[in-house]
């Protein structure tokens, strides 16, 4: 690459890091997301500051054009991000499912404390006096 | 059942009651009759009425018809309101659990049919509207799908249905455990419910039901929509591992 090709790079890489570190200081960003693409920023600045690295390594791998070689890693890294979101993702829907379920019966629960009746569907005689029969579920004998 | 026990609230009332486990979505217009006939049976049922983020008023509806309501923040879906409901009946100690569609499709009187292979052995009962009774009818292309599922649940649980879909099914305590825990959430939950159970080692049964034409309003099946949970649904159904998850014989409860 030329030159002025690499300054470029080298400024854009010490942008992308600073928006990162700065988010990561507000806490805007999670650590460990923030880790991610810290990686992904280092692995530039390497890029950036050796010059003769990307084609040399290029050259090495039979790339005749050598930013192939930079796209060919950028993609590679995103595609590994990208899936680690959905990982995220899958869990933290997973997640609140379950937390939506779980306010769905204590709402119940909680509703039948209030109004003085036992929180189970209990009426066996052994609950606090005035279960009223309504509220309980029960529908059969 | 000892490390899947009741948690709390367990009394005789309910583990010798059944539970009802009925999901809802908007359903303010059917729920009173379909509450009412299963008020009209002679069976100890308790009613669970899971509203899955209705914007009408199933949920006071459902109180006011005598049942419990649970009510979900959000619209989960049908099965992530089925779970809820398991996870009730878990909760609340109840041995025996039926699904019951709220659009009054389900017919009450054949809840004591569904019930009675449990008291055999039986781990799970699907209610098949193909086996036999009644008259239900699909759609042709409906047809053609469901044969294609059919065949691809005969491999997987090495057990013959002819009614994968149906949504009237009694569960015992050991499947209502296990679905409590681990429910699949999308559209055609009651397929890839079914081969988990299978291959979870259950002992699962079929017996032919009469059911309803659905009342009012329309199922909502659009084609793309239904291509793509079909594709999905063989996808996650080719992937449900072979786990054994049925307690041995001698320390299963009676």
């Amino acid at each position: 690459m030329s030159t002025r090709a690499h300054i470029a790079l080298a400024v854009l890489v010490a942008l992308a890091i600073f928006v990162i570190i700065r988010l990561v200081r507000r806490r805007h960003l999670k650590a460990k997301y923030s880790l991610l693409w810290l990686t992904l920023g280092g692995f530039m600045v390497v890029i950036a500051a050796v010059p003769g690295l990307l084609d040399w390594t290029a050259a090495r791998l039979g790339i005749y054009y050598e930013p192939t070689l930079l796209i060919l890693l950028g993609l590679a890294l995103l595609l590994l991000i990208v899936m680690h979101f959905s990982y995220e993702l899958s869990r933290m829907e997973n997640r609140v499912r379950t937390l939506a379920e779980e306010s769905a019966i204590l709402r119940h629960r909680v509703a039948a404390l209030e109004s003085g009746g036992s929180p189970s569907n209990g009426t066996d005689g052994t609950d606090a006096p005035g279960t009223a029969p309504d509220g309980t579920g029960a529908i059969g004998p | 059942m000892s490390n899947t026990g009741p948690s709390l609230a367990a009394t005789q009332h309910t583990t010798d009651r059944i539970l009802v486990i009925m999901p809802a979505f908007n359903e303010q217009e059917a729920l009173p009759a379909t509450l009412a006939g299963l008020h009209a049976t002679a069976l100890p049922l308790d009613v669970v009425v899971i509203d899955d983020g209705s914007i009408d008023d199933t949920a006071a509806i459902a109180a006011a018809n005598g049942a419990v309501c649970l009510q979900l923040p959000f619209n989960l879906g049908i099965g992530g309101a089925l779970r809820t409901g398991f996870r009730y009946a878990v909760e609340s100690g109840y041995r025996r659990g039926i699904q019951f569609d709220a659009d009054g499709q389900h017919d009450p009187e054949q809840i004591a049919a569904l019930l009675a292979p449990l008291d055999e052995g039986a781990d799970m009962v699907v209610g098949s509207r193909f086996a036999g009774a009644g008259a239900y009818r699909v759609g042709r292309s409906r047809g053609i799908a469901m044969n294609i599922l059919r065949w691809a649940i005969r491999r997987l649980a090495g057990q013959r249905f002819t009614d994968t879909s149906s949504g009237f099914r009694s569960f015992g305590p050991d499947v209502l455990a296990m679905f409590a825990k681990e429910y699949p959430i999308e559209y055609m939950d009651s397929v890839e419910a079914l081969v988990m159970a299978c291959r979870a080692g259950f002992d699962v049964r079929e017996i032919p039901t009469v059911m309803h034409e659905r009342s009012g309003g329309v199922a909502s099946n659009r084609s793309f929509r239904l291509a793509y949970h079909y594709v999905r649904v063989l996808v996650s159904l080719a992937n449900t591992p072979k786990v054994r998850r049925r307690p041995d014989a001698a320390g299963a409860p009676a």
